[in-house]
């Protein structure tokens, strides 16, 4: 119990992140704690505990939205010829607020923003993960960004005026 | 800055959220049932094993019973046989080999016993049979054998042996042996000393 209470609410975050409902990623978790140490004996003596738990909890979360198709991402590859829209402001917005930016993409974009800007999963990783071709995880991944970037452009105006309405 | 690199700076900020209580009890009620139950793939490995062990067990038994089998047949071939020497030969490998009281064995080494034209085979019958003191037909056909002997070297055996067996049912063919006068004075002398050691 006491990697479970070190490590439970890191890879609940994570689970949650995927999910975005409590009971989900409460049961993912412990699905995830189970399989880790069933399989400890795979672990290696230097490797990071906590991190190896949060791969497995992630996976197997994919793993369930993958079995219920709670994503559905059209595996073709797209010629995007959209230019990639520039933001470096972000020493001026929280952190929270890109999770709240994040939380209004479409879902297809949505799971490989966070697989790869939160949990530093590569392109390929995700693509070996989603069971999609790696150029499509990369267009996908270049259109939710411009998504991303342009809704937080959107809610940091409308953050400003409510600011300026409210003083 | 990138916005990967904006994130993951902040990478403790991002975790915010937290596991109910609720969830804790759940998961230390599945870790009792679940990690401290045998797997279903184990039970399934070791109910092959199981299964690879009794037919390895039955192979075992079978090829036992059949060697045994085999070997008895030869044995008691050579205890039929005409030649003295193949007689022997049966009644020494009953003697190394046979652990274990076989009645038809035993059957046929007390006819031999009994009837046998060759004192060597007798006497080496006689040291087979002593194997298992315990069993009464042996007991009751030694005694039998010293009141009808007349090979002195076989009669000397039994009284050696049924003196090493403490078995008083032999003092009336010994009394026999001692008033007999025809025998020859090492017999009477050896019958005497055990029926000594039978009344002490």
């Amino acid at each position: 119990m006491q990697v479970y209470k070190l490590y439970k609410n890191m890879l609940y975050n994570a689970s949650w992140r995927i999910f975005r409902n409590r009971q989900d990623a409460e049961d993912a978790v412990h699905d995830a704690f189970i399989k880790g140490f069933k399989k400890i004996h795979q672990l290696e003596d230097d490797a990071n505990l906590g991190g190896w738990l949060k791969r497995i909890t992630i996976n197997h979360s994919l793993d369930i939205i993958r079995k219920r198709k709670q994503i559905w991402i059209e595996d073709v590859e797209i010629v995007d010829t959209e230019a990639e829209e520039v933001f470096d402001e972000y020493e001026t917005i929280s952190i929270d607020f890109i999770k709240q930016c994040v939380d209004q993409l479409d879902e297809k974009y949505r799971i490989i923003l966070i697989l790869y800007l939160f949990e530093n999963y590569t392109h390929i990783e995700i693509s070996r993960r989603l069971k999609l071709k790696e150029s499509t995880v990369r267009n996908q991944y270049r259109r939710g960004k411009i998504q991303l970037l342009r809704l937080i452009k959107i809610n940091t105006k409308h953050e400003f005026k409510d600011l300026h309405t409210e003083s | 800055m990138s916005l990967k690199t904006y994130i993951q700076n902040h990478s403790v900020e991002i975790d915010d959220k937290k596991m109910s209580s609720q969830a804790d009890t759940i998961f230390e009620n599945r870790l009792k049932t679940e990690l401290h139950k045998p797997s279903k793939g184990k039970l399934v490995y070791l109910k092959y094993i199981s299964i690879a062990a009794c037919v390895g067990l039955l192979i075992t038994l079978s090829i036992q019973s059949i060697n045994y089998k085999q070997d008895k047949a030869t044995l008691m071939a050579n205890l039929a046989n005409d030649s003295a020497g193949a007689r022997l030969e049966g009644v020494y490998h009953f003697d190394d080999a046979y652990t274990k009281e076989d009645h038809q064995i035993i059957e046929k080494l007390v006819k031999i016993l009994h009837n046998d034209t060759n004192d060597n085979v007798k006497i080496a019958t006689i040291e087979a049979l002593l194997k298992f003191p315990n069993n009464e037909t042996i007991r009751t056909n030694l005694i039998m054998a010293l009141g009808t002997e007349t090979s002195p070297l076989v009669q000397i055996k039994l009284i050696k042996s049924l003196s090493f067996l403490r078995e008083n049912r032999a003092q009336k063919p010994l009394k026999d042996i001692i008033e007999n006068e025809q025998n020859i004075p090492i017999v009477i002398s050896n019958a005497t000393l055990a029926m000594n050691n039978l009344k002490h």
